[in-house]
């Protein structure tokens, strides 16, 4: 019987239901993890986003503006198939889904050093170098807003990997960043990256 | 006539020609093979180390090849060639045991048609021109064309109790050719791709082992659930009459019949992705019932039963990307008609065998692997032959142990093109330790360095 029903079931919604687009089921999530959230520090978690940060990447991607490496080798090929009603269903799924807890708990010494050294330049920035407090734009909590990214919970390594992306100027809306991410040190990149994932 | 060397201006010109080619090939990736042409993405989305998949690669294929639009012309091309040289080229009798050693080859050439039919249907086949399958009568090789691959899938995709399911429908000719992870017989890849020249091979393969590669056509249906647990069962017969296509190329004078078209193959894997990792724990098997000798179908068959247990781990990152496969497969071989026509010495033998594989690749680019291969099975001296000391007449093997490794370095100078170096070393050869032929060769003797250069594009 049980199993009659759940047959019935599968029969009855071979159009995936409403509460996630079949594409983050079944093809966004071999990278992206289930419901946007992953520990991969090659792909970013997208549960929590920013909706208008989602849609305009996603139209980077299929228009060629995000031009790293990745960027080509992965996300070229898979929008370059989506229409605009996927990409903004993607958008929408994507920024309504919880975010990634807080990673990084037990930290050595080091790692407390260098949380409490990227805390402070995410508040208050390095002003005699040009940098300014990460918080202006993307939230006191790094919880984005608009356009601008949410980048509490995200890996460290994908974003010390973003923050050398910008440098590179591969990302066309970047300049902003690529101003601000310019004169950081290798360091300091990394300092910023551990302390937002710990967020 | 002994083993022909072509001059070595022609050798050089050779050389110059492949590598003018890989210069001219490694350009940034815009011809691309066909699913990738399809897809729009690059070669390294779907794969790690070609053709070993990764998690968005496995999902490509269960789908059926289904995703992306379709492409006007799917096809690719892909060439192999390569220079193999055999530790000891001559046995004690002077005896050339493999040809061409030392000779730069063009080994293989193939065309692949490949791509979505529609939103459910999709496939792959792939037609090769081997120049080097058997020994020619002039102490050269003969070529031979036909068939390699066959995968055509109908796929449906459903919900069950909350949870994504494929549910497809598959037609192959060579069983474990529709599987997806790569520690099952056609895709475990030790090595992926090696000399092809005709040369002493060891004895003790298994049936699943490409006993009915390019022989056999068979029909399954498969569930993929909640990317973590995938079932399937298809069926297998003889390639001949309707199904000839599928083993087109391959004599019927020599083919391996089966009795029927109920041989079973089964499959279960449990996988998992988190992170970085991905994880998978499986078993495959099959019974077949083949008749005993090439060509024949009719009396009595033997019974063939082989059942594996396999797994494998992937760390996908970047630059690095690591894994892992092992299996540990069993085949009880019920030789009844076999022993009654006296080609086998007991009616019941098995074989056992351990592999193991790790690779490492960096920067998509840089890759080394290195594997391990122990096969064990039952004394037969009908299957096997009963080898002898030629001096003192001592039994020296009527067993099919072998073991041996692989060790490899890749240069990968874009997805399309692959550089080769393999070195292939055996340690135990049929049985025996030394004296493998009972004139005091050793097993290291038909260790082989192979270097090679694979395009596709």
């Amino acid at each position: 019987m049980a199993l009659s029903l759940m047959w019935a079931q599968a029969s009855a919604q071979t159009v995936p239901g409403p509460e996630a687009p079949a594409l983050a089921r079944q093809v966004c999530v071999t990278c992206h993890g289930p419901g946007g959230r992953t520990d991969s520090g090659q792909f970013p978690s997208l549960a929590g986003q920013s909706e208008a940060y989602l849609l305009a990447q996603l139209k980077a991607y299929r228009d060629h503006g995000r031009a790293n490496l990745n960027a080509q080798r992965f996300m070229w090929g898979v929008t370059s198939w989506l229409s605009e009603t996927d990409l903004q269903s993607l958008a929408t799924y994507y920024a309504a889904q919880p975010p990634a807890p807080p990673r990084g708990g037990g930290r050595s010494p080091e790692q407390q050093a260098a949380y409490a050294r990227g805390q402070a330049l995410f508040l208050g920035g390095e002003p005699a170098r040009g940098v300014l407090a990460c918080m202006a734009c993307h939230g006191a909590q790094a919880q984005g807003l608009g356009s601008i990214p949410r980048l509490a919970g995200q890996n460290a390594r994908y974003l010390a990997l973003q923050l050398v992306v910008f440098k590179g100027h591969d990302r066309a809306d970047g300049a902003p960043m690529a101003a601000q991410a310019g004169p950081l040190t290798p360091e300091q990149v990394q300092d910023l990256a551990w302390y937002l994932q710990a967020l | 006539m002994p083993n022909r060397r072509p001059h070595a201006l022609i050798r050089l010109c050779l050389l110059a020609w492949a590598l003018g080619l890989c210069a001219l090939l490694a350009t940034p990736a815009q011809a691309v093979p066909a699913f990738a042409r399809q897809t729009g993405e690059n070669c390294v989305a779907c794969h790690t180390a070609f053709p070993e998949l990764t998690p968005f690669g496995r999902e490509f294929k269960l789908n059926g090849y289904t995703w992306g639009e379709r492409a006007a012309t799917p096809l690719a091309l892909m060439m192999q060639a390569s220079v193999t040289q055999l530790a000891q080229s001559q046995d004690a009798g002077g005896r050339t045991l493999m040809p061409h050693d030392g000779d730069l080859q063009l080994d293989r050439l193939s065309v692949f048609a490949a791509g979505k039919i529609n939103d459910h249907v999709g496939g792959y086949t792939q037609w090769a021109y081997n120049n080097n399958r058997t020994k020619g009568q002039d102490g050269g090789t003969v070529g031979h064309a036909g068939i390699h691959d066959f995968d055509l899938r109908a796929v449906q995709r459903l919900r069950l109790a909350g949870k994504d399911l494929v549910l497809g429908l598959n037609l192959n000719n060579n069983p474990s050719l529709q599987d997806v992870w790569n520690s099952t017989p056609v895709w475990r890849g030790i090595p992926v791709t090696g000399s092809n020249l005709p040369r002493p091979q060891p004895l003790g393969g298994f049936m699943l082992d490409g006993a009915l590669g390019q022989k056999v056509v068979g029909l399954g249906a498969y569930a993929w659930w909640d990317r973590q647990w995938y079932g399937e069962l298809s069926t297998y017969g003889s390639a001949v009459n309707t199904w000839r296509v599928l083993s087109t190329g391959v004599s019927l004078d020599s083919m391996n019949r089966l009795r029927g078209y109920n041989n079973p193959y089964w499959r279960l894997a449990w996988n998992r992705e988190w992170g970085a990792h991905s994880l998978m724990l499986g078993h495959y098997g099959m019974v077949a019932d083949k008749y005993p000798e090439p060509g024949t179908a009719h009396g009595g068959t033997d019974r063939y039963t082989d059942l594996g247990l396999d797994a494998q781990y992937q760390h996908l990152s970047d630059p690095s990307i690591f894994s892992l496969q092992g299996s540990l497969g069993h085949e009880r071989q019920n030789l009844r008609a076999s022993f009654a026509r006296g080609a086998a010495s007991h009616p019941d033998n098995h074989l056992q065998a351990l592999r193991l594989k790790a690779t490492y690749l960096y920067e998509r680019t840089y890759g080394a692997s290195l594997a391990y291969v122990d096969v064990r099975g039952s004394r037969d001296a009908g299957l096997y032959g009963r080898v002898r000391d030629s001096a003192t007449g001592t039994l020296v093997s009527d067993r099919p142990d072998t073991q041996s490794y692989v060790a490899e370095l890749n240069y990968n100078l874009n997805p399309q093109m692959r550089l080769i170096l393999q070195y292939t070393g055996y340690l135990k050869w049929n049985g025996a330790s030394a004296n493998i032929d009972g004139r005091g060769r050793r097993p290291s003797d038909n260790n082989t360095l192979f270097m090679g250069w694979w395009f596709l594009f």
